[in-house]
């Protein structure tokens, strides 16, 4: 498996790129912004987007379907049944599917929004805006940030410390670096 | 990306070497593992998805060397040369650097968090989208370096040099500084408070 990583200035968001070695039927997480770029590292890694996950509906990670529906015959996968008119396959909490060739866990972890879902792929864990280096998730209330710290604490710290995060907004990271430094989560 | 297989050793939660059944501390033969990669590293210049926690590293050239999706978690480097290296999505989390030069590197999406280093510089680097929270830093040196999007939240920073950087977005929340320049960078760009990181 290969996980490739793509920066957008617009909304300065994450997309993640995850496909087998060799190319063929890829993964792509959060297509906040579509660009030459991510096009380039696409087809030059001799990928086609048959599946697209979603952590949220949030635009900074969603704006870019527009775009690569238009490219690609994908799948839209989230929490929401519709996003930006595009139907959704529905993923619950705990809900386990096989994409492209990889196997794919979703977990729900309210709180940044109430769609939010993480998806753990072998001992990576893409976290979107629930859990990012150094801290959690804006939210619109303390109820909800109570709600995710909760979330966070009960779904992903019993995770593998090993397990690599890779955030929506920022920098990559290890669960057990945000354990050791995460202000937010010492707040737990 | 490197394979995420477990040392097969009972109570271990080490990823295992690439290629070997076991993470580096339990490996049967570490002499020669160290070797074959010290071998690669040094002819070859170039690494792809591999993983060596916990390993040793002591007087190595590996300046331009090229580092994709590479894990050396735990690990030590003393006098290592890292000089014009390009590391891409690879973790160095929790590991000691100690008289090492990463000068004019370009460092993307990689992790040095949680790691201690000491008397090292990284001037003239292009360090972006890069994880250095938590890290615990004496004598170290970014002079003239981009530091976009990079995190130093809740490191322990001291004498250490950010002259004439680029700390746009560049993550200072909750560090410990002192003896820290900025000077000719534009610090006011970077994000010192969570107001900012908003």
């Amino acid at each position: 498996m290969k996980i490739f990583f793509h920066f957008s200035v617009v909304g300065f968001s994450n997309t993640y790129l995850i496909g087998n070695t060799g190319g063929g039927d890829a993964i792509l997480i959060d297509p906040g912004h579509m660009d030459i770029e991510l096009l380039k590292l696409i087809e030059d890694n001799n990928f086609y987007i048959r599946h697209i996950l979603l952590t949220h509906r949030h635009p900074s990670h969603t704006e870019g379907l527009r775009i690569l529906m238009k490219i690609y015959d994908s799948e839209i996968f989230a929490n929401s049944p519709f996003i930006m008119d595009y139907k959704v396959k529905t993923l619950s909490d705990g809900s386990i599917v096989n994409l492209s060739g990889i196997q794919v866990s979703a977990n729900l972890i309210p709180g940044h929004s109430s769609d939010s879902l993480v998806y753990k792929i072998q001992d990576a864990l893409f976290t979107g805006d629930v859990l990012m280096a150094g801290r959690i998730g804006s939210t619109k209330s303390s109820l909800s940030r109570s709600l995710l710290i909760r979330s966070i604490q009960e779904r992903i710290l019993p995770l593998n410390d090993n397990t690599l995060i890779f955030p929506g907004h920022g920098t990559p990271t290890t669960l057990f670096v945000e354990k050791m430094f995460n202000s937010d989560l010492k707040l737990v | 990306m490197f394979d995420f297989i477990r040392c097969n050793h009972v109570k271990c939660d080490n990823f295992s070497v690439t290629n070997c059944e076991t993470c580096y501390l339990h490996a049967a033969d570490k002499e020669n593992l160290h070797h074959q990669l010290v071998k690669t590293l040094t002819k070859e210049k170039k690494l792809g998805s591999f993983c060596l926690t916990h390993g040793e590293f002591n007087d190595l050239d590996l300046s331009e060397c090229r580092l994709y999706a590479c894990k050396f978690s735990h690990a030590t480097f003393k006098n290592v040369d890292f000089n014009n290296s390009f590391i891409q999505l690879s973790f160095f989390e929790f590991s000691t650097f100690v008289n090492c030069t990463f000068e004019e590197i370009t460092s993307k999406y990689s992790v040095f968090a949680g790691s201690v280093f000491k008397n090292c510089s990284f001037s003239g680097s292009d360090i972006l989208h890069s994880n250095f929270s938590g890290i615990d830093a004496e004598n170290l040196n970014f002079n003239d370096s981009d530091l976009y999007f990079t995190n130093f939240s809740s490191a322990k920073l001291n004498n250490v040099s950010f002259k004439d950087c680029n700390l746009k977005k560049t993550d200072f929340y909750l560090s410990e500084r002192h003896e820290v320049s900025f000077k000719y960078s534009n610090f006011e760009e970077a994000l010192f408070t969570r107001e900012d990181q908003q």
